[in-house]
């Protein structure tokens, strides 16, 4: 129980030190570029092929029970407002976690284990500053876009699986798509994946740059920084739906 | 290193536009960077419309709820803002009804704003217009209790009445089946004709002579027409043998055997008239005859006293009464109460009571029941094989408390028993009598005063 709460004050204080530091120069742009390349671009076609086949999924599971209730015409409409409200972010998120997750705790575990943190440390540069806020800030900054891309394969995928079985044209369904949506439908949502990046890179950050147990510590970062970045991203969302629920009572409805 | 950064600064500006391209789809969808009018309306009950609800104008999507300002008090309403598109504001005119409809069952909440008429003027910004309360589900629901009670009342009472015409079309049904195997089984005068072998035959032999003589009819039109033939052929062969000269003399000496037979025919009637014309006493022929034949009459009308006379007579009285005299078509109540031959106790007697017999029509009369015809027929059957060979005597009781009723429903009654029992087993008319007692029988019978009908059967030994 002590290590748990040991774990949650060692997290908090970590990302209290990323926040902090990502404010004070140098601000390391460079490397941010980087890892948005990394984190992002990179991500891309895995987000854009899950989002795609989500959506084709999500109508051919939801089209069945709306027809029952001759609603079809509101099948655009559950789809996107089902991707930009909580499936999107949601699975963007989760996807980064396992990608980009284990990929920074591993690398920096790596780079722990062979001593390179130390040797940036001996060059007087902030290994901190260099190393893990870029990779944090990256996963910010990449994943709300991330996660429009996903909402947008999602929409696709949509589409394409009610055009096989109803001829719908394209801009019928975006009309209806995009019908009564609200802002706080999408922007709240895709603000929320600014949490979820912060989340996957705060977390894959600490155990990778906290670990110094040689290569089986990198395996354990790695590990670790997956299932913990997916589970806080999962028990964050809770919170945050709640949080834009009261902050936009509109889209609680 | 260069490609690298394209295609991170691709990612992220593609990001940025879609993330820009939802939020302006969004904008429009809202009218929200359109020229806009803001209108009022007020709602006691606004029925889950919420701020940014869509607001439709006759139908086509024209803007959203604005705002939605809350009541001070439980008396006051709701006052909505609704933002609609500067280009539909013609549309909306200051008798315009607001209502909230639903897209389907499923579906959200909106406001609509419905064409005001041409007359009235267009609804400028900040107007409050007209608007009609939401009907709620429950209060559908609760109408339409209320419409299905109404109907569950409307559906007994026609059920009832309908349960009495189903029961009057059965027993009409059921009478006509009655009636129907009655005259399978040969009962009455149409079931005696249907089962009648020898009217059957009859019939057969009719249509048959009727086709014979359409055959016949046809021969004989072939006949006359090949008669036809001949004339026209002998015509033809006299003209051609000249023999017009020939025929004209024979019509000469036609003519003159005709004057001679006329002159024969002048000489019969001359003799004819004489044997006819008045006699010595200044009477004719014909006169003599009518004569005679009014002596005849008068001497048959002498001859019927005479004899009604011998049958009271002492000496001829027992031979009339051994052979019978009696004539049931016309039996004297009087004489019947007192005339051993009908109050023989050894007659065949059957009792039917009026309850069981008979029934009021719609009219006032009476009229036998279906129960009261298989009384009479198991009457007759109990009366012995014998009684539909001798004489029958159907005797009617009334007990009506009015005597001039009485008489006539006694004597009703009689006549119809009378007349069922003729038409059922075809009984002839000599035989079977009617006499209407009141409401005392004859004296022998044991009974003091009785109301229906009783079938006497003679004895065949009185």
């Amino acid at each position: 129980m002590i290590g748990i709460f040991d774990f949650v004050g060692a997290v908090g204080l970590f990302g209290l030190r990323v926040i902090g530091s990502v404010f004070r120069i140098p601000f390391e742009l460079e490397q941010i570029w980087r890892h948005i390349g990394e984190a992002g671009v990179r991500s891309l076609a895995l987000v854009l092929s899950a989002g795609l086949a989500l959506g084709v999924v999500m109508t051919l599971h939801t089209r069945g029970a709306l027809v029952m209730f001759g609603a079809t015409a509101m099948i655009p409409k559950l789809q996107s407002l089902g991707f930009f409200v909580e499936i999107g972010p949601l699975v963007a998120a989760l996807l980064v976690a396992g990608r980009v997750g284990a990929g920074n705790g591993a690398v920096l575990a790596d780079m722990r284990a062979t001593e390179q943190i130390d040797a940036i440390e001996a060059l007087s540069m902030d290994s901190f500053k260099f190393l893990v806020v870029p990779r944090v800030v990256a996963c910010v900054i990449a994943l709300p876009l991330l996660t429009v891309f996903m909402d947008f394969c999602g929409i696709l995928g949509g589409y394409l699986s009610e055009y096989t079985l109803s001829h719908i044209s394209l801009h019928l369904y975006l009309t209806r798509a995009f019908q009564g949506m609200q802002w706080s439908n999408f922007v709240p949502p895709t603000l929320k994946a600014l949490v979820f990046g912060f989340i996957i890179g705060t977390i894959s950050c600490f155990f990778g740059y906290t670990t110094n147990e040689g290569a089986e510590g990198v395996g354990r970062a790695a590990t670790s920084s997956v299932v913990v970045s997916s589970l806080l991203i999962i028990l964050a969302d809770v919170i945050l739906v709640k949080i834009i629920f009261l902050t936009f009572p509109g889209s609680a409805t | 290193m260069r490609n690298h950064n394209v295609t991170i600064g691709i990612f992220i500006v593609s990001g940025l536009a879609l993330f820009t391209l939802v939020l302006f789809t969004i904008g429009n969808e809202h009218k929200a960077f359109s020229p806009h009018v803001d209108l009022h309306t007020e709602f006691a009950n606004i029925s889950g419309l919420t701020k940014g609800s869509d607001v439709q104008v006759a139908g086509f999507d024209a803007g959203e709820i604005a705002d939605i300002e809350v009541p001070k008090s439980p008396s006051g309403r709701f006052r909505l803002v609704l933002r609609i598109d500067q280009r539909l504001n013609p549309l909306v005119r200051t008798d315009s009804l607001v209502t909230v409809d639903s897209e389907g069952i499923v579906g959200d909440k909106f406001v609509q704003i419905h064409g005001g008429s041409a007359n009235a003027r267009e609804a400028a910004a900040s107007t409050t217009l007209p608007s009609k309360e939401p009907l709620s589900l429950a209060d559908l629901l609760e109408s339409s209790n209320d419409l299905i009670n109404g109907a569950n009342g409307t559906m007994k009472g026609v059920q009832g009445k309908l349960d009495g015409t189903l029961d009057a079309a059965t027993k009409t049904i059921n009478n006509a089946n009655d009636l129907i195997v009655g005259i399978k089984q040969g009962k009455g005068t149409v079931g005696m004709l249907l089962r009648d072998q020898t009217t059957a035959t009859e019939i057969q032999q009719a249509v048959a002579n009727g086709e014979q003589a359409t055959v016949s009819v046809k021969q004989a039109s072939a006949s006359l027409k090949h008669a036809s033939g001949q004339a026209d052929a002998l015509v033809s062969d006299f003209a051609s043998r000249g023999l017009g000269g020939k025929v004209d003399q024979t019509l000469l000496s036609a003519r003159g055997a005709a004057g001679n037979l006329d002159s024969i025919s002048g000489q019969l009637h001359q003799t004819m008239t004489e044997a006819l014309g008045e006699d010595g006493r200044g009477v004719d022929a014909g006169g003599n005859i009518q004569q005679s034949l009014s002596n005849l009459t008068e001497t048959t009308g002498n001859m019927a006293a005479d004899t009604e006379a011998l049958k009271h007579e002492f000496f001829f009285k027992g031979f009339f009464k051994h052979r019978g005299y009696y004539s049931l078509a016309d039996l004297d109540p009087t004489t019947y109460r007192n005339d051993r031959v009908f109050t023989n106790p050894d007659n065949g007697r059957a009792w039917l009571e009026a309850a069981r017999l008979f029934e009021q029509t719609s009219n006032g009369q009476e009229r036998l029941t279906t129960e009261g015809k298989l009384q009479i027929e198991e009457a007759i059957a109990e009366l012995g094989d014998g009684a539909l060979n001798g004489p029958l005597v159907i005797e009617g009781y009334s007990s009506q408390s009015d005597s001039g009723t009485q008489l006539a429903a006694s004597h009703s009654r009689a006549l119809l028993v009378l007349h069922y029992i003729h038409a059922r087993y075809q009984v002839d008319l000599r035989n079977i009598g009617a006499v209407a007692l009141r409401n005392t029988p004859p004296p022998g019978v044991h009974k003091e005063t009785w109301d229906g009908v009783c079938i006497m059967a003679l004895k065949a030994s009185s």
